[in-house]
């Protein structure tokens, strides 16, 4: 996530150089060739020297910003030995969730599923058409993994503040790393077109203390 | 050693037999939870140097046959085998090993182990 602050910030700062040259180029042809400063036109229309310029330094540009958004995509793949994992599996229409790593016995998981509260059922200052009944629940300042998949049609998890977003296939487990580095709320949406409530399916990711989230799993466990 | 590991434990079971003194209390109920829960250690599956793409479904499907081989090898309980397990259960969704563990028990698994 840090790392995709750092190119765009890094990009627009370059992009403003260039803006600031393009409208200095811009508002000094205006000037100097206006009818009345220029009454009668240059007929040159045609220079070999300057378009091979004018085209050659932009694709330099472009090249130059591809070389670090190509590290960063392949970078944003690596999964930075985790401490948890978290399954989210898509729906038609709810997300449900499954912790794995702690079951004591064979067949007990963490698995709960993730419902919008509906507009009847809001409480004061819950967020219409984005709060969920059962938050996913995963501790702050740690490296998770996130296991995406679905269990009948295309659906997507994404969490804008989070930069994730990932597509839910039936038959796939994609995995996508993500380290929270501050606790908090953070509110996502399916993002794939997924049937008629495919609005209706929002994300909430709760991030917590590794003490809080410790306790969060161990009453889970005992409600198992 | 053996000595005294039997002194630790001749200890532990003396605790609740002295209750005046400050510390043994804080021990006793230090157990009484230890008791009701076990312990939760944060560990999951470490990322497999064979599966490096996003897509991780043949991993979990390649460590549920792994797991499976070594428990024809070495049996159930077999610590080796519960470490796979553990990890085929972090990564695999669980409606998934339902899936395989039905087709093994009827008898339609279509692999070797």
């Amino acid at each position: 996530m840090q790392g995709i602050i750092d190119l765009h910030h890094d990009i627009v700062f370059f992009m403003i150089l260039i803006i600031v040259f393009v409208l200095w180029m811009i508002t000094r042809t205006l000037y100097h060739f206006h009818y009345k400063k220029n009454p009668i036109p240059e007929k040159i229309i045609h220079g070999t020297a300057i378009e091979i310029a004018w085209t050659v330094t932009p694709s330099l540009i472009l090249v130059l910003i591809a070389v670090p958004s190509f590290a960063l995509l392949y970078s944003l793949d690596e999964v930075v030995d985790p401490a948890v994992t978290i399954k989210a599996i898509g729906h038609q229409w709810y997300w449900s969730y499954e912790y794995s790593d702690y079951s004591q016995s064979d067949d007990q998981s963490i698995t709960f599923d993730s419902y919008m509260i509906p507009d009847d059922d809001l409480e004061l200052g819950q967020l219409r058409l984005l709060e969920v009944d059962n938050r996913m629940v995963v501790p702050a300042n740690t490296h998770l993994r996130l296991i995406i998949t679905a269990a009948d049609v295309l659906h997507s998890w994404a969490v804008p503040s989070l930069g994730a977003k990932c597509d839910a296939v039936p038959g796939r487990l994609n995995q996508i790393p993500v380290f929270i580095k501050r606790e908090g709320v953070f509110y996502g949406q399916c993002s794939e077109l997924c049937g008629a409530n495919h609005a209706f399916m929002p994300i909430v990711v709760e991030a917590v203390s590794l003490e809080d989230y410790i306790s969060w799993v161990s009453t889970k466990l005992e409600e198992i | 050693m053996a000595t005294e590991e039997t002194m630790q434990h001749d200890d532990e079971a003396s605790v609740p037999e002295t209750p005046t003194m400050d510390e043994p209390e804080a021990e006793v109920d230090t157990e009484s939870v230890a008791e009701e829960r076990v312990p939760i250690v944060l560990s999951t599956a470490k990322p497999d140097p064979r599966f490096p793409a996003t897509n991780q479904s043949k991993a979990c499907y390649v460590w549920y046959n792994e797991m499976h081989k070594c428990y024809a090898k070495e049996g159930q309980d077999a610590d080796a085998c519960l470490r796979i397990k553990k990890d085929v259960r972090s990564i695999c969704p669980v409606e998934w090993l339902e899936t395989w563990d039905e087709a093994k028990a009827e008898g339609r698994w279509w692999g070797k182990y």
